[in-house]
């Protein structure tokens, strides 16, 4: 085993392939700061770029791009409210709070700092499990995942401030605009109104910037401020600095968030953007500082970004032990091992460890490229916080629809975009809770299939699965927590 | 206010409204309708509770000594004439940009945008002209993104 880790070390340290690595570092750095431009689509984009390469670098130069999309999101996600992929919304909440406040550079710095560690940590994991993979991956069944999901909507209830019953109504509006479209189950089409668009149901990328780009976007053209207070000083690299090193201070934060994104990204289906609010939800029920969450927090910036970057480690778990796609993205680099003549699976593991290892290497090595790389100009970028907002507001609408058009080149997603930027500003201005409409919409269709296997499999004894059972009692013991604590402060 | 007695007002009509389709029109068995059955009935109960707690809220505040909500992160836009004009130009920018293609679309309505907030022309121009130019250089050459980039009867 040894022997096959040094020999993909050796791969790696190649010119060539290190040359390929660093030109997929600036490519999807480059795409993560554009908001609306798909970590996906870029990745099914440059595919054919790589035909007759060397396998092992053309899927490193793959994986180097999606590794780095998610760092470089965070940044328009903190500084002009909109996350570049639906996974960042998470940062959005306490990121975009601290670049009002001016603390934009910080926010930044400990965003990149918490997602190089994340990227690190589930390569790291990833190495380590190489050798015994299949046994974990297989433990999980339906009702697992099942108990999982709903773990994650019991985050509706940490992240309802103010009103719980307006929380609960968003999160209840998301999940039910999430059944639109044919259901997984018995590939009926609901709710369709003879539209055929509606038959997949409505896209995340039009939801999720429609709720939270549209309303900032229109918040900017319509009052003309910057985005940052005019008082606040100006961003400088000590302060980016500064961010850095407070991940490396909340580091039991950063590692815990980034054990939540590995086992996230390990089970398939369980879906990207859930990891970031799992993570969210934990910091805020563990961290000293609770009363800052919402309001600038950055623990709730460290956290989902933490668990964003290393859940790519644990999504390429089941993606090379088995073939299956761990995220939509990891089922287009499947696609491209099939170029090279490979077969993701136990006899890849067995035949190409090498590759593996190499492949392995990258996500830690393009994670922290990419960090470095947009921690250096984290101070520049922050200048735009400080562009009055009837110059950005037309620029960034044009971003959005250009990004929205780009992902699936279909004209109905910006009808989407509107209607749901109509319901993101009457949401934000009347104080219902955007982030829990969206975990609402992005757990509901896996809560339901789930539900639909696990009791046709199992009937109702699926709650006594350990995994079941024990996500069962964290999950009774966060609401019992939560329900005191929102009484302790009624009663305050 | 208004607008916050609203909302629920019209979440509530628009589930009804779909679980009506749903039973009515569609005729969907339990075991596809159950789901978001369960989830609009949740929806409509809350809508009420909601539609309750504002009224309540509304008596409160034509109190004297009314506090403010500290999670209130409203910025009283929805009363802001300014918002429905920015969200006008957002419209035409989409149409616009659809119907006479990513190119051309972008370049007149961003300069009408500046014009028309009252900066001079030649930097109207330069601004539509740049934005034009940054779509053809990142998304079309760079990135190359399919978009419709001649005019919808051109297509």
């Amino acid at each position: 085993m040894l022997e096959q880790i040094l020999q993909g070390a050796t791969s790696f340290v190649q010119p060539v392939s290190l040359l390929f690595v660093g030109v997929g570092v600036l490519v999807g750095t480059a795409v993560g700061l554009v908001p609306g431009l798909n970590g996906l689509t870029t990745l099914a984009l440059m595919i054919p770029f790589v035909y007759g390469a060397d396998p092992a670098i053309g899927l490193s130069f793959l994986l180097a791009i999606h590794a780095v999309v998610n760092t470089a999101s965070a940044v328009p996600a903190i500084l002009i409210g909109i996350p570049g992929e639906p996974a960042s919304a998470a940062t959005v909440i306490d990121g975009h709070k601290l670049a009002q406040q001016g603390r934009g550079g910080e926010a930044i710095g400990a965003a990149l700092a918490a997602s190089g560690i994340g990227g690190v940590f589930g390569a790291l994991v990833l190495l380590a499990l190489l050798p015994v993979l299949a046994p974990i991956v297989l433990y999980f069944k339906s009702p697992d995942t099942l108990m999982i999901a709903l773990f994650g909507i019991s985050l509706i209830g940490v992240l309802a401030k103010g009103s719980m019953a307006k929380g609960l109504l968003a999160g209840a509006l998301g999940m039910l605009l999430a059944t639109v479209g044919y259901q997984d189950t018995s590939g009926v089409p609901r709710f369709w109104f003879e539209m055929d668009f509606l038959l997949d149901g409505f896209a995340l990328v039009p939801v999720t910037l429609g709720l939270f780009a549209v309303p900032e976007i229109l918040s900017m053209g319509a009052t003309g401020r910057t985005i940052a207070d005019e008082k606040a000083p100006p961003v400088n690299a000590r302060q980016v600095f500064f961010g850095a090193a407070q991940a490396f201070k909340h580091w039991v934060a950063v590692l815990r968030s980034s054990l939540i994104g590995v086992c996230t990204g390990v089970v398939p289906g369980l879906g990207g953007a859930t990891a970031p609010w799992l993570a969210y939800m934990s910091a805020a029920e563990t961290s000293r500082e609770k009363h800052k969450f919402g309001q600038g927090s950055v623990e709730g910036v460290i956290a989902p970004e933490a668990s964003n970057n290393s859940k790519e480690g644990g999504s390429l778990i089941p993606t090379l032990a088995f073939g299956i796609p761990g995220s939509s993205s990891m089922a287009l680099l499947i696609g491209a091992f099939y170029l090279f003549g490979l077969t993701p699976g136990p006899e890849f593991l067995e035949k190409n460890m090498p590759t593996a290892v190499h492949m392995t290497i990258t996500v830690a090595v393009a994670n922290i490229g990419a960090a470095v790389l947009t921690i250096l100009v984290g101070a520049q970028l922050s200048a735009v916080t400080r562009v009055p907002g009837r110059i950005l507001a037309p620029i960034l609408m044009l971003t959005l629809l250009l990004g929205t058009y780009a992902t699936s080149n279909e004209p109905m997603d910006l009808v989407v975009l509107m209607v749901f930027g109509i319901m993101g500003l009457a949401m934000k201005e009347l104080n219902y809770s955007r982030p829990c409409f969206l975990i609402g919409f992005v757990l509901a269709p896996m809560i339901e299939t789930y539900l639909h296997i696990s009791l046709r499999a199992h009937g109702w004894s699926f709650l006594l699965r350990p995994v079941s059972l024990l996500v069962f009692l964290a999950l009774a013991v966060i609401m019992a927590r939560n329900v005191s604590q929102r009484r302790k402060v009624a009663f305050q | 206010m208004k607008f916050a007695l609203l909302f629920p007002v019209i979440i509530a009509a628009g589930v009804l409204a779909l679980l009506a389709s749903g039973y009515f029109a569609y005729g969907y068995d339990w075991e596809v309708f159950g789901f978001p059955l369960g989830l609009g009935v949740v929806c409509v109960a809350l809508a009420a509770f909601s539609l309750r707690a504002e009224f309540t809220a509304a008596r409160a505040e034509s109190s004297p000594g009314a506090k403010k909500d500290l999670m209130d992160e409203s910025e009283g836009l929805l009363e802001n004439p300014q918002t429905w004009v920015q969200l006008g130009w957002f419209i035409l920018l989409a149409a616009g940009s659809y119907l006479l293609g990513f190119i051309l679309g972008p370049a007149l309505l961003i300069a009408a945008y500046f014009q028309v907030d009252g900066r001079g022309t030649l930097v109207s121009l330069a601004a539509g002209a740049l934005s034009a130019a940054a779509v053809w250089v990142i998304f079309v050459k760079i990135f190359q993104t399919p978009l419709p980039l001649q005019p919808i009867f051109m297509r």
